[in-house]
């Protein structure tokens, strides 16, 4: 999402310094990592320990909601196999158990690790959220918007940290926000890092555009577009992250094969930087606690290095490990990715729209889908607008996007210049939710159906 | 949960109660193992869950406060905002029995591997060129426990084994792709090679089926394919302004045929509890009443007019407050009738076992379109496989058009359990896609 205006905002200050609270930085990792080693017996084998604590602080129409939660997963790794065991505790105790249970045949016994450290919950605080709930509703009148909208507001915090028998990541920390808005004809939501002024002209931006386009009619079936950044990081992670993970990949076969191979047009470079995201949810380790990598996903529109975890690297001379996420203690690691970039073209963005007379510019996506078996792609859009004479001109109402892949990939003609911070949403595959963060360009597609 | 938990769980409603007129206190703790087998991996995970959660306020002012663990009085409590609450007078529920396998311990390693294991030899056997693409055996319990300062005490324990099974059939480059999912009052009790069969079913009718250009006759629809279509009805149930969506869809001052009874009743299936989320007693209650709506689920405080309140108020987790919801929703099957029976009844149509894709259902614009495939029926036989095809009209038609249920009652986890017997209807178009 672009901002324009960076002024500091005082709610926000006051619960980042909360924030560098590290809830698991006195941790015996020598006891720890010892006693793991214990279980990790076979070579090859991998055990770690994942220490998780967690909180969500809600406003909406049911009232105010805060929900902290924490514990323990260990977890042994052993060719195909893997054993994990979750426990809602954070003690050493829970270790303890955890670690047994894991082991399955061993004996009970002591373990030489001392008692966690772990610094207490801090009292819930939600000013912010209700001073920015006011702050939407100004930034909805200065746009006409008269009708009181419905609002969910969540504050996500989340401290994470991941000791295993041979290394010790630090403590991750996350620290952003989601939100719903809804008005009778027309709904936003998304995640955001900060809770200031421009996230509220932001969205309140979003919605009139939504309330303009409500009732138009669909597009007539157009072959060419003009894709803004958010648009972007929906199809980036449909259609390049989610295709070159790991586990997606090997359904087709071994997914070593999908490196060099080409999937769009030299146009496109797409990496996966964790430690380049926004700073509030910034990463420098995986939940696998390996370093993050920046890793280039397509260069000049072929695969580079797909999206891989510790378990899939163990056997690829090819694949690097760095990219295992899981939504909490309860799930296995799974190749993911956090922060899509797309590296910027040369043109600007009037000049996109000035080379797509006639088609439609797209800035907004409610939803995205990929099949990985056979690699199609749906893109929703909720509205768009017919370019004219190089200018957006008059709404169109919901149309979709749909195509292979590596058609769509290879419809891109040119990637705009100007970077914005976009798309960031709510992830999930398999049971698995995670947030996903994205910063990228306006693209140009011909030759691809777009129809309502 | 032990007697110091639930004592730590009286002392946080004790402390609480000093500065607030109304106090509700919930801990639940679960245990679970899992077994999922995909292409690249085996993962077996155990879960030890443990939270709880306190709502207290006034009618004006409150807040809820969820933490994992053990209770504890420890905690420093979130200021009440807007959004009041109340909390009803406690009744005692009528005797209720819990079932025998709430105790029962939980599906082991081996039998769990054992089970799966059987699912993929049974489909290899059957069917060579299929292949699982993750199967997924989910084993748990439950209890938790409710006080709040009115007097209420109340326990609910809970128990479900549930089998989610997702496959592929490659030929060519055509793939063909089916899933089940298959649930019981334990993992032990799941019928593995029943599931594996089902699969076989659904990838070979995918392979062989046609679809008719545009035909109509009588449907004969299965459990899982009517189940779907139910739970698109849910808003008509679960929106207390429902009103105009019902009026909408009604002919002559019915929602349905005469053959229709919805109904609703937290007693009743596999996830059955004597009391609800906030320790309203549960029944059943007949929403839609041989063809006629009779109201929405309303919880005590929701409530108007001749409209009957039942405990239908769920908690999903100790993490989310208590909202209304089904828990198990079903349409009423006819004891009588036998599956056969409705099978020989069909002189020309299709008997419909599976759906192809995610249904198209719109409450408001009056459609229904249901992606299905199964097999075409004459003379009550099987003629040929049906896949690609659209079971399309409008859903007022649907609902008018539900002419007989057998006995069959299967329940699926859709957010609760949502149940139906295999069902006629009449009125209905199959199409190509």
């Amino acid at each position: 999402m672009a901002r324009s205006d960076d002024r500091p905002d005082r709610h926000l200050h006051h619960t980042l310094d909360s924030d560098h609270t590290l809830p698991f930085n006195d941790l015996d990792h020598t006891g720890i990592a010892r006693t793991l080693a214990q279980i990790a017996e076979r070579p090859g084998d991998l055990a770690d320990l994942y220490l998780e604590r967690r909180e969500e602080t809600a406003f909406d129409r049911f009232g105010l909601r805060v929900v902290r939660e924490e514990g323990v997963a260990v977890r042994l790794v052993r060719g195909a196999d893997v054993w994990l065991t979750a426990i809602d505790r954070l003690d050493a105790d829970a270790f303890g158990e955890a670690w047994r249970r894991t082991a399955r045949a061993m004996p009970r016994a002591t373990y030489p690790v001392r008692p966690f450290e772990i610094a207490k919950w801090q009292r819930p605080e939600h000013d912010e959220i209700f001073a920015w709930s006011g702050r939407l509703q100004r930034a909805l009148r200065s746009r006409r918007i008269r009708t009181p909208p419905q609002v969910s507001l969540r504050r996500h915090r989340a401290w994470t940290r991941v000791i295993g028998t041979r290394l010790s990541g630090g403590t991750e920390h996350e620290h952003f926000y989601s939100i719903d808005v809804e008005l009778p004809d027309a709904r936003w939501g998304g995640l955001v890092t900060k809770l200031d002024h421009n996230a509220a002209d932001d969205v309140a931006l979003q919605l009139s555009r939504a309330t303009q386009a409500h009732g138009a009619d669909p597009p007539s079936p157009t072959r060419a577009c003009v894709l803004g950044p958010q648009v972007v990081a929906v199809l980036l992670h449909e259609a390049v992250a989610h295709a070159l993970e790991v586990d997606i990949l090997a359904y087709g076969g071994h997914p070593e094969a999908a490196v060099g191979v080409r999937l769009g047009t030299d146009e496109i470079d797409v990496l996966d930087d964790p430690s380049s995201a926004p700073e509030s949810v910034r990463r420098q380790a995986d939940d696998e606690g390996l370093p993050v990598r920046r890793r280039w996903l397509l260069r000049g529109g072929v695969v580079e290095q797909p999206l891989c975890d510790s378990r899939w690297a163990a056997k690829s001379d090819v694949l690097v490990a760095g990219a295992g996420r899981r939504s909490g203690r309860h799930r296995a690691p799974a190749p993911r990715s956090s922060h899509l970039e797309l590296r910027p073209g040369e043109h600007t963005t009037d000049a996109l729209l000035a080379a797509t007379e006639g088609g439609l510019y797209l800035t907004a996506a409610s939803r995205g889908r990929l099949d990985p078996l056979s690699g199609h792609f749906i893109l929703e859009l909720p509205y768009g607008r017919r370019i004219t004479n190089g200018m957006p001109a008059e709404p169109v109402g919901p149309s979709v996007l749909r195509g292979h892949v590596s058609d769509l990939l290879r419809a891109v003609t040119a990637v705009g210049a100007e970077t914005a911070v976009a798309g960031a949403g709510w992830c999930a595959k398999d049971g698995m939710r995670l947030p996903v963060w994205a910063t990228v360009s306006p693209m140009r597609l011909e030759g691809v159906e777009i129809g309502s | 949960m032990n007697h110091v938990e639930v004592a730590a769980l009286r002392s946080v409603m004790e402390t609480l109660e000093k500065g607030h007129e109304n106090v509700e206190v919930f801990a639940k703790v679960g245990r679970s193992r899992s077994l999922t087998l995909n292409i690249d991996r085996q993962v077996l995970s155990l879960h030890d869950e443990a939270g709880w959660a306190v709502r207290a306020g006034d009618d004006r002012r409150s807040f809820f406060h969820a933490v994992a663990g053990v209770p504890t009085v420890d905690l420093r409590w979130p200021t009440p905002a807007a959004g009041g609450l109340r909390l009803a007078q406690p009744l005692t529920p009528t005797p209720f029995v819990e079932p025998d396998t709430v105790d029962r311990a939980l599906v082991g390693e081996n039998e769990a591997q054992k089970l799966l294991a059987t699912v993929a030899s049974e489909l290899e056997s059957e069917l060579p060129k299929a292949r699982l693409l993750e199967a997924r055996l989910d084993d748990g319990s439950s209890e938790a426990r409710l006080l709040n300062n009115r007097g209420l005490d109340a326990r609910i324990r809970r128990r479900l084994g549930v089998l989610r099974l997702h496959a592929l059939l490659a030929e060519g480059t055509t793939t063909h792709v089916a899933d089940t999912v298959a649930i019981a009052a334990a993992a032990q009790e799941l019928d593995a090679r029943a599931a594996a069969r089902r699969l076989v079913d659904l990838l070979t009718i995918s392979r062989d089926g046609q679809a008719p250009e545009r035909d109509r006759g009588e449907m004969l629809l299965a459990p899982a394919v009517m189940i779907r279509i139910l739970a698109a009805l849910l808003p008509l149930f679960l929106e207390l302004d429902a009103e105009a969506r019902v009026t909408a869809l009604s002919r002559s001052g019915r929602l349905a045929s005469t053959a229709t009874t919805l109904i609703d009743d937290g007693r009743f299936g596999l996830l059955a509890a004597a009391v609800d989320g906030e320790g309203n007693p549960t029944r059943a209650i007949n929403l839609v009443e041989r063809g006629v709506y009779r109201q929405p689920l309303v919880s005590w405080a929701e409530a108007r007019g001749a409209q009957v309140a039942s405990g239908c108020v769920r908690r999903d987790s100790w993490r989310e407050p208590p909202r209304r919801g089904i828990s198990h929703f079903y349409l009423a099957p006819d004891n009588d009738v036998r599956v056969a029976d409705l099978l020989t009844a069909v002189a020309r149509g299709y008997y419909l076992i599976d759906l192809g894709g995610a249904p198209r259902i719109d409450l408001d614009q009056d459609r229904l379109t249901v992606p299905v495939r199964g097999f075409a029926l004459d003379g009550g036989r099987p003629k040929g496989a049906i896949s690609g095809a659209w079971l399309s009209g409008s859903l007022s038609g649907f609902l008018a058009g539900i002419a007989a249920t057998a006995r069959d009652l299967t329940f699926l986890p859709i957010e609760g359990l949502i149940g139906a017997p295999t069902t006629l209807v009449r009125g209905l178009e199959l199409r190509r896609d």
